[in-house]
């Protein structure tokens, strides 16, 4: 009876007590919580969309029950081959579970990767990569501000489904992509170093952000405002857009070629009279109301910091925003800034991102310097040996990093080291060597090669005779195996270099590109079999050679002949190929070229102008096409003029 | 009297918001007031259909009359018509037209599917609890009417009730599919796709696989291979084995080596010849032992042995990503005067590094490889995939009647809308449940699964894993409740609808045997059965 007596105000108590303890503790628990990053806010509605954050308030305890039936109605449609609800279920199952950033990374692939691969069409293709790349930038990342991952996920579908080679159609899309850039931000970086680049870029970055503000700062631009107004134009995406389209159809080679010179669909062409009137309103618009519209469409359309895009162009060299890796480096680098931050690091894989940044920027030498045509849709991506320097700044920046108390972490494998990644600075060396030989200059060729030489004897690959010899041996020995040609099938070496010439170097207008592959190709052909053994001939018999000349003469008949190459093609081909090769081959294969451009409705005579050889430019391009380039090369091709005469 | 005015008022208001220009608006207003002035008239029709009767069809009557007294299909009505305008504004303007109108008719037909079977559920189970519960049962039963009679009538007014607004549902949804038609299209591609994969009726057509004595003799002698190099495992399921080894021999049909040029022969296809109607070539093709996700899969094709597609001149190959549906849009010009259309495939994959050939192809048996061929009219479907809709509710009416014969009114709606899900996800539950036990039994028979579980359950219990034991025996349980429900899936005429496939007659008549005949004849023969033995004295107002 006492014992009943008592027990209740003792449960009481504790009861008291406990619940006490509890709601005190309770909040510095949540704060601890929040601090070390332990709680992912999936009920937290904060910056959600209103019917996201509806849809999460209203569902409650349900809203996992509705999350399975979705995901199970997609994985079910999809296994069944049916794309109709794709869209609209990965929006559902997202807004389900917006904090979620697995659920937004899962989706946004699925969009780029399985469903695009299922369609044929490229521009229903490319619709399905666009979604899938908005989804994580529109609504993914704004949503999950503090995922690296998702950063990380976004800069790969950039690196690996744009920029890459895995689909396809990927020459669509780098097309889009380049369409798009040079519509809103103009052609900046051809021709143009990497400080003037910035330069131009900076006139974006300052821009004010708001109509207002651009009104305040400067009050004169009420009068482009005004123009814009009184032609039925708005200042916004469109605008700019429109102009863009303008003026990169006015600068089209391939227009010129196709006699396409009008304007394109969608202009305002009343406007465009209106500017063309006006020099004082014209440059007032183009001075401050396009560089706001542009730095307005970067934030509101892309989701790009402009401050951000020019830090990192000042930090790695002229990114082109027409490229799909200047695009996944910036979201790459976000990603980084981000993990560096968090407490709990042990998910993140910083080491794949850093690898990834440094395979983009790999990649931008290899292709960084974009070509365009927007009439033709033709996209050119060449390589830029200006982003050898970043890469290595980048490599030495991600080595201390890795040597510092903090480290990098490498996911499930723990922390990175050194040796994680210098078999990629190897592969990165071998290319920056090549293609600084062929495309920048001599001592930085020699420079990367030395460094090559060091790493190799660092890695234990120094006794490797590819590294014993000379730069030109290297390069001759190691360009076949990064084009993938057999140099033991020597004519179908020479052949594939000096087509290479024409085709990177003829058909971009880059005389100097296409005497370097040619210098590769005389030096082979010299070296082997020629005049490093005088009185050898029979070398060159038994391979059934010809002189060198005419074996460019040869190749680049070839070519022009080449039916499945667009006659596009072809015509720049024989605009830039030097006077005395076309003089050459001219009775051989410019008739036929005239009446394929004429049966294709090009103008013969602009499409492949008839061509006198004078004595002068004879010689010159006799050099040319020798295998000299007329920079002083004496050591890589001291026999080279011999061996052509 | 309020309802003739509020019809007139949504008239009124109708034209007033045509004539300020609003079109979208004044179509949802009239298309309301034109369900609410149908569903009146139904009510009216069905009236006088019932009239005459007593019995059975006096008590149909009650049930609609008490149906019409609860307002509840009016407030489904209205649902109907509020939800069919919303939902196109749920989706994305940019997104293909093509897509936008399947999911507009996927989504548009289940939902009201859905809400049909909650209003058939509520209205079953509280028309017979609620008979019971206040003792109006004593009332019909005093009458010369027995009580199998009692909830036939029941099961009757139900289904003609649902016969209505199943009809002004559909008609709804179909005016409101013609206006989505005439939105914009994304290009002409689209503009196809609508036209010609969407709202059309495709029967399908695959190639069939040698049968007769040949082919068994390949399966007999495969079987005997197997029985004497593995003994053990054919003893287990001697049924499965020869299951799987058939299965693999069609694969094996299905397959295109690199050095071997297959041939497909389809039949039937005289109408779409005739009719000059456009084909669709349906494939999904695998690259066999390719470890690399969506691997490319290349091969060239003719067909009627003409190489196809032809491009300047030049016979072009195709380049699909492996273990995807892919679609190729064929000329009606390629079939055969005798409706036959051989399809020949050659391997043109590449030899992978380290290989000395190329990879096969092989095409998923079934739905991998077929050819689909316009063979009808869009509102036909539609109408035989209303059809199948109303079977369903048929079939949950008189599950709802046999649990209201037996329990209360919330276990009743319980049991009812447990039917009803097992019903629409009995391949999903099925394939969770197998996942859960740690069993697959795609493959397995009946008595094969029988003897799996059994073995599982003592293996389990003989290692003292209870909980484990535990999950057998509630799975066992669920599997055999799954076995007794009939799947919504086999009967579906939603996908069907939204992807531009034929719904038979053929598949309509099976669908009403089975959905509208069969169940409904045991389930009111059960309800009845439980009914005849309950107290309803004792039960009545408790």
């Amino acid at each position: 009876m006492n014992t009943d007596r008592f027990a209740t105000p003792v449960a009481l108590l504790l009861l008291v007590a406990c619940g006490g303890g509890a709601v005190w503790s309770a909040s510095a628990v949540q704060r601890q919580r929040r601090e070390l990053e332990l709680v992912e806010s999936i009920g937290d509605t904060e910056g959600m969309p209103p019917h996201v954050a509806l849809v999460t308030a209203a569902l409650g305890t349900f809203r996992g029950l509705a999350v399975d039936i979705l995901w199970a109605r997609a994985d079910h449609l999809q296994t069944e081959g049916e794309y109709f609800e794709a869209q609209t279920l990965s929006q559902w199952i997202t807004a389900l579970q917006p904090r979620f950033d697995r659920v937004w990374g899962f989706q946004s692939w699925n969009l780029a990767y399985n469903i695009a691969a299922a369609t044929q069409a490229p521009a229903e293709r490319w619709g399905w990569v666009q979604r899938g790349i908005s989804l994580l930038r529109d609504q993914g990342i704004p949503l999950n501000p503090r995922s690296p991952q998702l950063r990380m996920e976004l800069a790969l579908l950039f690196h690996h489904k744009i920029a890459g080679k895995s689909d396809r159609q990927h020459w669509f899309y780098k097309a889009r992509l380049a369409r798009e850039m040079q519509e809103l931000l103009g052609d900046i970086t051809t021709g143009q170093t990497a400080e003037q680049t910035a330069a131009l870029f900076q006139r974006v970055v300052d821009a004010p952000a708001t109509l207002a503000e651009l009104l305040a700062r400067t009050p004169q631009a009420q009068k482009a405002l005004d123009l814009l107004a009184a032609n039925g134009a708005k200042p916004d995406e469109q605008l700019v857009r429109m102009l863009g389209r303008a003026l990169m159809q006015a600068s089209s080679i391939d227009a010129r070629i196709l006699g396409e010179e009008k304007l394109p669909p969608g202009t305002n062409v009343p406007l465009l009279k209106a500017i063309r009137a006006d020099k004082e309103t014209s440059s007032i618009l183009f001075d401050t109301v396009v560089p706001h519209l542009q730095h307005r469409t970067l934030v509101e359309h892309y989701r790009m910091d402009p401050a951000r895009m020019l830090a990192l162009m000042e930090r790695y060299g002229p990114l082109d925003w027409r490229h799909a890796e200047s695009h996944g480096i910036y979201w790459m680098e976000g990603g980084i800034d981000i993990s560096r931050s968090l407490i709990e690091r042990e998910d993140v894989n910083e080491l794949m991102i850093i690898r990834s940044r440094l395979h983009m920027l790999s990649d931008l030498m290899r292709s960084g310097r974009v070509d365009f045509d927007p009439v033709t849709n033709r996209v050119d991506l060449l390589p830029d040996p200006r982003f050898a320097a970043a890469y290595e700044r980048s490599l030495q920046e991600a080595l201390d990093l890795i040597g510092s108390e903090q480290g990098v972490a490498a996911g499930e494998f723990g922390r990175a080291e050194e040796k994680d990644l210098l078999d990629g600075y190897e592969n990165f060396l071998n290319l920056a060597t090549i293609l600084e030989y062929l495309y920048g200059d001599q001592a930085r060729a020699r420079a990367s090669f030395a460094k090559l030489v060091d790493l190799a004897d660092r890695l234990g690959r120094g006794d490797d005779p590819l590294y014993a010899d000379t730069l030109e041996t290297f390069v001759s020995l190691r360009i076949a195996e990064v084009l993938a040609i057999d140099v033991s099938n020597l004519r179908q070496f020479l052949d594939a270099m000096i087509r290479r010439g024409i085709l990177e170097g003829l058909a971009r207008g880059d005389l100097k590109v296409f005497n370097r592959y040619l210098r590769v190709a005389h030096s082979t052909y010299d070296r082997r079999f020629a005049a490093s053994r005088p009185g050898t001939k029979f070398v060159l018999e038994e391979a059934q050679l010809q002189d060198f000349p005419k074996l460019v003469d040869n190749s680049f008949v070839s070519v022009m002949k080449q039916g499945s190459m667009p006659l596009l093609t072809r015509a720049r081909i024989w605009a830039w190929a030097p006077d005395a090769l076309r003089a050459r081959v001219s009775g051989e294969v410019a008739d036929t070229l005239r009446e394929q451009a004429e049966a294709e409705g090009l103008d013969p005579a602009r499409a492949f102008p008839a061509l006198e050889a004078t004595p002068e430019t004879k010689k010159a391009d006799q050099a040319a096409t020798s295998g000299a380039d007329g920079e002083k090369n004496d050591q890589a091709v001291p026999e080279a003029e011999e061996g052509v005469e | 009297m309020v309802l003739p005015l509020g019809l007139a008022a949504l008239a009124a208001s109708a034209a007033l918001l045509w004539w300020t220009g609003r079109p979208v608006a004044a179509t949802a207003v009239a298309g309301a007031a034109g369900l609410v002035g149908g569903f009146l008239l139904g009510i009216i029709l069905l009236r006088a259909v019932l009239s005459p009767g007593n019995g059975v069809i006096g008590v149909a009557r009650a049930v609609v009359e008490e149906a019409v007294g609860t307002r509840l299909p009016l407030i489904l009505l209205m649902l109907v018509v509020m939800g069919l305008p919303a939902l196109p504004l749920v989706l994305d303007p940019t997104e293909r037209l093509e897509y936008r109108m399947q999911f507009f008719l996927n989504w548009g037909l289940s939902g009201t599917g859905f809400l049909l079977a909650m209003v058939t559920l509520v209205l079953a189970c509280g028309s017979v609890c609620g008979d019971i519960d206040t003792q109006r049962i004593h009332m019909t039963l005093v009458k010369p009417i027995e009580r199998w009679q009692y909830l036939f009538g029941k099961w009757l007014g139900i289904v003609l009730l649902d016969l209505l607004l199943v009809g002004l549902a559909g008609l709804g949804i179909y005016a409101f599919t013609q206006a989505l038609r005439r939105s914009p299209e994304l290009d002409r591609a689209d503009r196809r796709a609508v036209e010609q994969e969407v709202l059309a009726a495709r029967s399908s057509t695959r190639p069939q696989h040698p049968q007769g004595d040949d082919f068994n003799k390949a399966i007999a002698a495969a079987t005997a291979r197997m029985e004497k190099d593995d003994p053990s495992s054919f003893a287990a399921d001697p049924a499965g084995a020869r299951r799987r080894i058939r299965s693999q021999q069609v694969l094996e049909w299905h397959t295109v080596r690199p050095d071997v040029v297959s041939s497909y022969l389809f039949t039937g296809l005289g109408r779409a010849s005739r009719d000059s109607q456009p084909l669709q070539l349906r494939l999904k093709p695998f690259a066999n032992n390719a470890s690399i996700d969506r691997a490319e899969v290349r091969f060239a094709m003719w067909l009627n042995e003409k190489p196809f597609p032809m491009r300047d001149g030049k016979h072009e190959e195709f380049t699909f990503t492996s273990a995807t549906f892919h679609t190729i849009a064929l000329p009606s010009s390629v079939i055969a005067d005798d409706g036959r259309l051989l399809v020949t495939i050659a391997n043109r994959n590449l030899v992978p590094p380290g290989e000395t050939e190329a990879t096969s192809i092989s095409f998923s048996p079934g739905k991998g490889l077929e050819v689909l061929a316009r063979v009808g009219g869009f509102e036909a479907n539609f109408l035989r995939a209303m059809v199948l809709a109303w079977a369903k509710l048929a079939m949950l009416a008189a599950a709802a009647l046999a649990a209201a014969a037996w329990l209360g009114f919330p276990v009743a709606v319980l049991t009812g809308m447990m039917v009803y899900v097992s019903a629409s996800a009995r391949g999903f539950l099925a394939d969770a449940i197998d996942i859960y036990t740690g069993l697959d039994a795609a493959d397995a028979s009946f008595t094969a699964m029988v003897r799996l579980r059994a073995s599982l359950l003592l293996e389990r219990l003989n290692k003292l894993e209870l909980w484990d034991a535990a999950k057998t025996v509630s799975s066992s349980c669920a599997d055999g409740f799954l076995a007794l429900v009939p799947s919504f899936g086999a009967h579906d005429g939603v996908t069907q609808l939204a992807t531009g496939r034929l719904i038979s007659w053929a598949d309509v008549g099976w669908g009403l045997l089975v959905l509208a005949v069969a169940y409904p004849l045991v389930l009111l023969a059960v309800g009845w059965f439980l009914l005849e033995r309950r107290d309803l004295v004792n039960v009545s107002g408790s």
